[in-house]
């Protein structure tokens, strides 16, 4: 089933680039030498207070053949790049619009997570000679496993009912290359009236969900 | 020190472009003809159209009407989750019934 793939494909690249982005921005914008914090934070949330529908109105307009981010890349000397006709650009695509609108998100929530850390643990490592790497690998990454398990849930599934931005950027896409489970639904119920079949896909992604879900508790350690 | 410093400013002034330009450029959207989006010609300043655009908007869809049904639906929407969800914890955080503690709540609330 080509919507079951492309989903996956887009869960696996989409999901890990986005929590570790954001979590790197919450680890940069966490850092006492920063100033203008508040507008910075503002500025990186801002775009998941737009809504779905908008925003991806507005990446289709921006990414469309002639439209702004070809005559950007024209500008600078690449050819243009089918965004939304090719079937690997157009996953492409998608995925670049729901970081952008996603990572924001989650940052705010590592964001809270860090203040939580407790600032003895780096000067104790930093006393120790531990370089700044090391103490993000070592300190900040175990103590947010819990917040990152639920990110990681949680994005996992966003992801797996991915339906607003496939529909309003490319419609499936080429030859259904950007098909996901959300859209093939709404395609069996809503355009060939198969709502029997539509609920099974329903029940289908429950299940994924549910295992996905477990596979992540079990992996991330579960001690208790 | 400051070579760190200045990195991170940069590596973030960078990210918070990126963040807001589709932001920048929706406003020159709204401010620009309609036709003028779709063409080769595209410039980065605002153009003059705003209130066309905006007395248009507002013939084909009422905007005011609209603007109320989302705040109407937004309002209730938080006032009745807050009450729900907040009831809803506080059983969940104080009392101990049959399935008060399984694992998946625990887990996402930790």
């Amino acid at each position: 089933m080509k919507a079951l793939k492309n989903t996956f494909i887009i869960l696996a690249v989409q999901v890990p680039m986005m929590l570790f982005l954001a979590l790197i921005l919450a680890v940069l914008l966490h850092s006492s030498l920063l100033k203008w914090k508040a507008m910075f934070r503002v500025s990186f949330f801002l775009p998941a207070v737009t809504s779905l529908v908008a925003y991806s109105i507005i990446f289709s307009i921006m990414l469309m053949n002639d439209g702004l981010m070809n005559q950007l890349l024209e500008w600078i000397g690449i050819s243009s790049i089918p965004w939304l006709s090719h079937p690997f650009w157009a996953k492409v695509s998608l995925i670049l619009a729901m970081t952008w609108r996603w990572v924001g998100y989650n940052m705010v929530i590592y964001l809270a997570a860090l203040q939580n850390i407790s600032e003895d643990l780096y000067e104790a490592a930093s006393i120790d000679g531990a370089s700044k790497v090391r103490q993000f690998f070592s300190i900040t990454i175990p103590q947010l496993k819990p917040v990152i398990l639920f990110t990681a849930i949680l994005s996992t599934i966003g992801t797996l009912q991915l339906f607003d931005e496939p529909y309003t950027l490319t419609k499936g896409g080429p030859s259904d290359e950007t098909l996901t489970i959300g859209m093939y639904l709404y395609q069996t119920g809503f355009r060939y009236f198969d709502f029997g079949y539509a609920s099974t896909i329903a029940y289908v992604i429950v299940v994924l969900i549910a295992i996905l879900s477990f596979i992540q508790f079990k992996v991330s350690g579960d001690e208790r | 020190m400051s070579d760190e410093k200045i990195s991170l400013y940069i590596t973030l002034t960078i990210g918070a472009l990126i963040s807001l330009f589709p932001f920048y450029w929706a406003f020159i959207g709204a401010t620009n003809e309609s036709g003028k989006l779709f063409s080769k010609q595209l410039s980065f300043v605002p153009g003059t159209k705003l209130i066309e655009n905006v007395t248009n908007l507002n013939e084909s869809i009422g905007i005011g009407r609209v603007l109320f049904n989302s705040l109407f639906v937004s309002l209730t929407y938080t006032i009745f989750s807050l009450l729900i969800c907040t009831m809803a914890a506080y059983a969940f955080a104080k009392f101990e019934f049959k399935g008060s503690s399984p694992k998946v709540v625990l887990e996402i609330l930790r």
